[in-house]
């Protein structure tokens, strides 16, 4: 069949204009604005070179607090994120009463929108009207009286707030995965006297490697660029605090400002390169590394 | 005899968690509701304690004089018109790249797949001065484009799994029967892959219901925010004003649609998504 | 084929069409000016705004349109002032004023020096400037010009509940350690004597910009800030003003409220306006801020942040921080910007935005609210004025918000001590100007 050019171009101009334009175009300039020295109010854009990647790399709290925070919602959001997952998926595949509703319950807190969460978890962690503590008093132990949110906790205890909202998300992707494991597979283990742990991990697992893989991969870039939850906590009253800076955050904040007039395009835009990066590079490594195992079985 | 002991420690023990995390959820969301429909005195005086009147005043007060309402519409206006805008651009551009041979196919397929990759923080400072520069800073018209634009990558790849799926003696039979490229596309093609269009349609509009960053960064006037924004504008400002109870009620106006949402749609959305993991 | 290009390119355009009509609403012509403002809807000196813009426009025909955008104002207009689509009028603090909008490398705001020294006041005055103190509108000039005009005057230190203390035979102090010994009768008893919204930071770096206001005196902050060398650290005043805030911290005498820091704003301030605790370091906003959480009958007091023995600093040092308008350079009709800010300055309207919304107006000799009268006479006998956390906020933004806040809030948690608090601020000082 003849599909003629007209066709073709008249199919994808659209979208392929929209896309160079308002994204490709974009990104390439990103790499172009991190160069300079830029305040955004005025058009004069001072060039200098890698400056701002250079200061980027000597910049301690960058590394100390700004990157420790975005690795650690990679690797202990991811953690817990999957751990909980699987978890969910196993006990929904052994068919429970209201597995329906209990499935539409797990996956909820993943579509509510982020800005609510962060409103709804700090509630939950107020250090007097919170539901946590209000919770241990009911229980007795109203002499501890955490303070959730304090500078050293505040990190984990978005993290939790995070991981309770992308749970299901990933609840919903790999059990779906998980329930087109071919039943025989597990039941010839099972006679084989294998124990639930070694089922999942030498049987089911293998099987949904490539879901798995693309579901990590998705994790990381995902986690990379979180940012409403983190930058919505507390509500905009002041600059974000250190437990909800991220590489997103702190970028965000360092060209547009929150309660501080840092006001830097083209070092925040770095950090943009720098994300770029670190999504490429954890995508070749997680390729690479589970490339091997996908030959085995 | 081992075996059977260890596996129902571990489904007693996984079961309690199930529960645990779905009353924890179920939990939380009554309580905010519940405390929504207090007043703020109540509130305050016991947190665990049940309103004596509900206080649904607390809603309207919420849209009206926080103008939750305006923040409502202009995400209907904004997201509506992205979703259709996004199909509309993306459907044609997926059937062609799944199912037509032409030169430049592969870089043309490659350069959108990029778009998967790139995070958007990365644009936001560059794409920021290009709509001024288009005068379409604070404007919906701008955030729906962009919008739009954003979300391709994963729409048209979502598509073209749909699309490759589709037998390919389908189009030789439209032939055959004498349809052009044109009508082989619009009345055979685009319907079947109707249920990719659902999912793709569904999992943006959620996707771009929730958006938040770009929403901050693009709209300047509070005539113009969209529900996430608003709602971070409102939880700053009754900061100020201590009410609450105001705050947990515009939690409930912003994730009661999304609940009605997810009931009605439920089937499409996790099709969607498992699609979208299971075929890249 | 041309039908597909039509429905394709109908389809994409669709979505702009329909909202192109929307965008068109802002061009409306005639006499009028816009205020982008950094209240937020509701709050009393919204209310207060809006009444003004209504009695103006009875007055003069001009048409005030304002838009309240919260406190995040200047994220917002940049990008208007960018596209030389400035509104006439905006108003936020000065020292996010200065800092935004008054930069090294651009000025953004018009000089407002022939308005203030050429203009005759709203009731006959030479100038406009005879109804301010000179000194106060100068604090934030640059190269001689000055730029903003205030409304709302605010200054810093403790509120206290007067009920409270007078229960406990307790009276404002006037040295560190009376302030020390009446905090301790407070805790002793039960009741926190200091209360405090950890999660704001700014909240929590009164304390130390405080302490070296009153060890070192002012401008010594800044000093310290902006020097590459990090010697400017060794300075003992430092490592006092960090004793100082220590000994109140849960690494000294524990004087705050318990958790504090991990509150959330406004939680503590709530808390203390119900009457659980003694004394909150705040702005002048406070009386507004925690209005509807008082009981009936709240006496509210206040004294300024307690001299220390041997300081250089005195209360006759008073923090100026100061709310008003700036005028943005390109602003289409700057005459009626500043006919309004005229217009609000009239002697009954600083008094009714005094009384409306419980704070201190800029007009000198105006009303003060009951609530705010205890402030007056240390206002009345300055000696000098300082700009609040010393300027530094709007001078180093950025080693403000990533160096100084995270070991200030250590230092006000008590999880480190004064000694590696100094020790910690001047390395990183110095490791943060070796990156720039």
């Amino acid at each position: 069949m003849k599909r003629s050019k007209s066709m073709i171009i008249t199919f994808l101009a659209p979208c392929l204009i929209l896309y160079f334009l308002l994204f490709l175009y974009p990104a390439v300039r990103a790499f172009y604005v991190s160069l300079f020295k830029w305040n955004g109010f005025t058009s004069d854009m001072k060039f200098v070179g890698l400056g701002n990647f250079r200061e980027l790399f000597a910049d301690r709290h960058f590394w100390s607090v700004v990157m420790a925070n975005s690795f650690g919602i990679i690797v202990f959001g991811g953690l817990m994120t999957f751990t909980i997952a699987f978890f969910l998926s196993g006990m929904i595949a052994s068919n429970p009463r209201g597995k329906k509703f209990m499935q539409g319950l797990i996956y909820i807190p993943s579509i509510i929108n982020p800005v609510a969460v962060a409103i709804l978890w700090s509630f939950i962690y107020n250090q007097q009207y919170g539901l946590l503590n209000g919770f241990l008093r009911i229980i007795g132990l109203g002499h501890i009286q955490p303070t959730w949110t304090a500078p050293d906790t505040l990190f984990w205890a978005i993290l939790v707030a995070m991981v309770w909202m992308y749970s299901g998300f990933y609840f919903v992707i790999l059990s779906s995965a998980l329930e087109r494991v071919p039943k025989d597979q597990i039941e010839s283990a099972h006679l084989e006297g294998a124990s639930e742990f070694r089922i999942f991990f030498q049987v089911k697992i293998p099987l949904i490697w490539d879901v798995l893989t693309t579901t990590i991969i998705y994790w990381c870039i995902m986690a990379v660029k979180e940012f409403s939850l983190l930058y919505a906590w507390g509500g905009g009253v002041d600059v974000p605090q250190e437990g909800a800076r991220n590489l997103a955050t702190y970028m965000y904040m360092t060209a547009f400002g929150r309660r501080v007039t840092i006001y830097r395009m083209g070092y925040s835009t770095a950090m943009g390169v720098v994300m770029l990066l670190l999504v490429v590079l954890i995508y070749l490594i997680i390729t690479r590394v589970t490339k091997k195992e996908s030959v085995q079985y | 005899m081992m075996t059977v002991k260890k596996i129902n420690l571990w489904s007693i023990l996984s079961k309690c968690f199930l529960y645990f995390w779905c009353v924890f959820s179920i939990f939380v969301f009554l309580w905010v509701i519940n405390s929504s429909l207090k007043t703020n005195r109540e509130f305050f005086g016991n947190i665990w304690g049940i309103f004596q009147t509900p206080q649904f005043e607390n809603y309207g007060k919420v849209w009206n004089n926080y103008r939750m309402g305006t923040y409502f519409m202009n995400s209907v206006i904004v997201v509506v018109p992205s979703v259709l805008g996004l199909l509309a651009v993306s459907a044609p551009a997926a059937y062609i790249l799944a199912r037509v041979d032409f030169k430049l196919k592969k870089t043309l397929t490659r350069l959108v797949s990029f778009g998967l990759g790139i995070p958007y923080q990365l644009l936001l400072v560059p794409l920021f001065f290009l709509l001024f520069d288009l005068k379409l800073i604070n404007s919906l018209t701008g955030l729906v484009l962009v919008y739009v634009a954003l979300s391709i990558p994963f729409t048209v790849f979502l598509l073209i799994s749909y699309f490759a799926s589709l037998p390919k003696s389908l189009e030789e039979a439209a032939e055959i029967d004498g349809c052009g490229p044109g009508r082989t596309f619009f009345q055979i093609m685009l319907p079947l892959a109707g249920n990719g269009l659902v999912a793709a349609g569904v999992l943006n509009f959620v996707g771009l219901w929730n958006e938040f960053l770009l929403a901050l960064t693009l709209l300047s006037k509070d005539s113009k925010y969209t529900l996430s924004m608003g709602l971070y504008a409102l939880q700053g400002s009754l900061q100020y004003t201590g009410d609450w109870v105001a705050l947990f009620a515009a939690f409930t106006m912003v994730v009661i649609p999304t609940f009605i949402l997810f009931i009605l749609l439920s089937r499409a959305i996790v099709a969607g998504m498992t699609m979208g993991a299971v075929k890249e | 084929m041309k039908r597909i290009l039509v429905l394709v390119f109908a389809a994409l355009l669709a979505a702009g069409s329909v909202f192109a009509g929307g965008q068109q609403e802002e061009a409306a012509a005639g006499n009028s000016i816009e205020y982008v403002s950094m209240w937020n809807a509701g709050e009393p000196q919204a209310i207060f705004m809006e009444e003004m813009a209504a009695l103006f426009e009875a007055e003069t025909g001009i048409k005030v349109e304002i838009t309240f955008a919260g406190r995040d104002i200047l994220t917002k207009i940049r990008s208007r002032l960018l596209m030389q689509d400035a509104p006439d009028l905006v108003d936020q603090d000065f020292s996010e004023l200065s800092g935004a909008l008054l930069r090294d490398d651009s000025v953004l705001v018009e000089p407002l020096n022939d308005f203030l020294y050429n203009e005759k006041g709203p009731e006959g005055q030479a100038s406009m400037m005879d109804l301010f103190d000179e000194n106060l509108m100068k604090l934030y000039a640059k190269d001689g010009n000055i730029y903003f005009f205030p409304y709302e005057f605010i200054t810093s230190g403790f509120f206290y509940d007067k009920s409270l203390y007078a229960e406990y035979g307790l009276s404002a102090p006037t040295s560190w350690d009376e302030f020390i010994s009446n905090n301790k009768t407070l805790t002793d008893a039960g009741i926190p004597a200091l209360a405090l919204d950890g999660n704001i930071s700014f909240y929590n770096a009164y304390y130390y910009y405080w302490a070296v206001a009153r060890t070192l005196g002012a401008g010594n902050l800044m000093a310290a800030a902006s020097d590459k060398s990090g010697a400017t650290w060794d300075d003992p005043g430092f490592l006092k003003a960090a004793e100082m805030v220590y000994e109140l911290s849960a690494g000294g005498e524990n004087l705050f409220q318990s958790g504090y820091a991990g509150s959330n704003y406004p939680a503590a301030q709530a808390d203390w306006a119900m009457g659980k605790s003694g004394a909150v370091l705040c702005g002048t906003w406070i009386p507004s801020e925690t209005k509807s959480q008082q009981d009936a009958g709240f006496d509210m007091g206040f004294f300024p942040f307690p001299e220390i023995d041997g300081g250089k600093g005195t209360i006759a040092d008073v923090e100026a921080y100061l709310i008003g308008f700036a005028i943005p350079e390109g602003a289409r009709n700057s005459a009626g910007a500043k006919e309004f800010m005229k217009f609000i300055s009239k002697e009954a309207y600083a008094d009714q935005l005094a009384k409306d919304t419980v704070n201190i107006a800029a007009r000198k000799n105006s009303y003060y609210p009951d609530l705010l009268l205890e402030v007056k006479p240390y206002l009345d006998s300055a000696a000098s004025f300082h700009v609040s956390y010393d300027g530094v906020m709007q001078g180093q933004p950025e080693w403000f918000a990533n160096v100084f806040y995270p070991l200030d809030n250590d230092l006000v948690f008590g999880n480190i001590t004064p000694e590696e608090f100094i020790a910690k601020i001047k390395a990183d000082t110095i490791a943060y100007w070796k990156s720039k």
